[in-house]
């Protein structure tokens, strides 16, 4: 709070009250790639103020973390670790380190995003338990939030297929 | 060769948490990857555990504010040569 202070002393301005308009979990600078009247522009009073006026961008998953969280939420019942490495491995095609996905549960878990326990053990694993994971609503949310934005700001691109039926 | 290769995987995995170190053998067992790749994995993590300690000051500070001091005053003298007695005259 000290340093918000000191920002609002040195710009001289004061800050509105309200979170700004903003598309979800972009720079506000990005505003013009959607419309204010698309269902992803919401105002955002929760909008950490620290994080507005010294970085200009609001925190949100990284795509690994976004990757697990989907990963793990397709999975429902059976998400553990083995299984979400597998299933990663398979949407993406890439490698994912066993390191990679347990320090990112690990972050998630802090974060409030999932929560995890140990599981029974199988035969199959040389009678050793498994690491079960479930997405918390928190994690949900902010999972959401990502897949908008990335939506989002997504639109025009080049690369993206136009979902409706171009006139021929 | 491979059942030392898991043997050095299991004394590499005993830095872990125990609960993690149930979870990541598991997980090799369950995937069944080479002893190597399982020694690849499992010294990822662990130095992806370790590296997460230097994210605090606490690390930094014990090492260059108390262990390279001490170093060099066990060594008797100050970087660049300089005698430890210079400090005092």
């Amino acid at each position: 709070m000290t340093e918000v202070r000191a920002f609002r002393q040195s710009a001289g301005t004061r800050p509105r009250k309200t979170g700004p308009r903003t598309c979800r979990g972009l720079q506000r600078n990005h505003s013009n790639l959607c419309h204010p009247k698309d269902s992803c522009w919401v105002k955002r009073p929760g909008l950490d103020s620290l994080r507005e006026y010294h970085h200009n961008v609001v925190i949100m998953l990284g795509e690994f973390e976004y990757v697990l969280i989907t990963a793990a939420a397709s999975l429902a019942e059976n998400a553990y670790g083995a299984a979400i490495r597998v299933r990663i491995e398979a949407t993406t095609g890439q490698k994912c380190s066993i390191g990679a996905l347990y320090t990112t549960i690990e972050r998630l878990e802090k974060k409030g995003l999932l929560t995890t326990w140990m599981g029974e053990a199988t035969p199959q694993r040389g009678g050793r338990a498994k690491r079960m994971v479930r997405i918390t609503a928190k994690g949900v949310r902010e999972a959401k939030s990502f897949y908008d934005a990335v939506t989002c700001v997504s639109r025009g691109a080049s690369w993206v297929t136009p979902r409706t039926r171009s006139a021929s | 060769m491979t059942k030392a290769t898991w043997s050095i995987v299991d004394v590499a995995a005993r830095s872990l948490h125990p609960a993690e170190r149930e979870a990541v053998l598991g997980d090799l067992n369950e995937r069944g990857e080479s002893a190597w790749q399982g020694l690849l994995d499992v010294l990822g993590l662990v130095m992806r555990r370790q590296a997460m300690l230097w994210r605090s000051w606490q690390p930094w500070l014990t090492a260059f504010g108390v262990t390279v001091p001490c170093s060099f005053l066990l060594i008797g003298g100050l970087p660049f040569g300089l005698p430890i007695l210079s400090l005092v005259t």
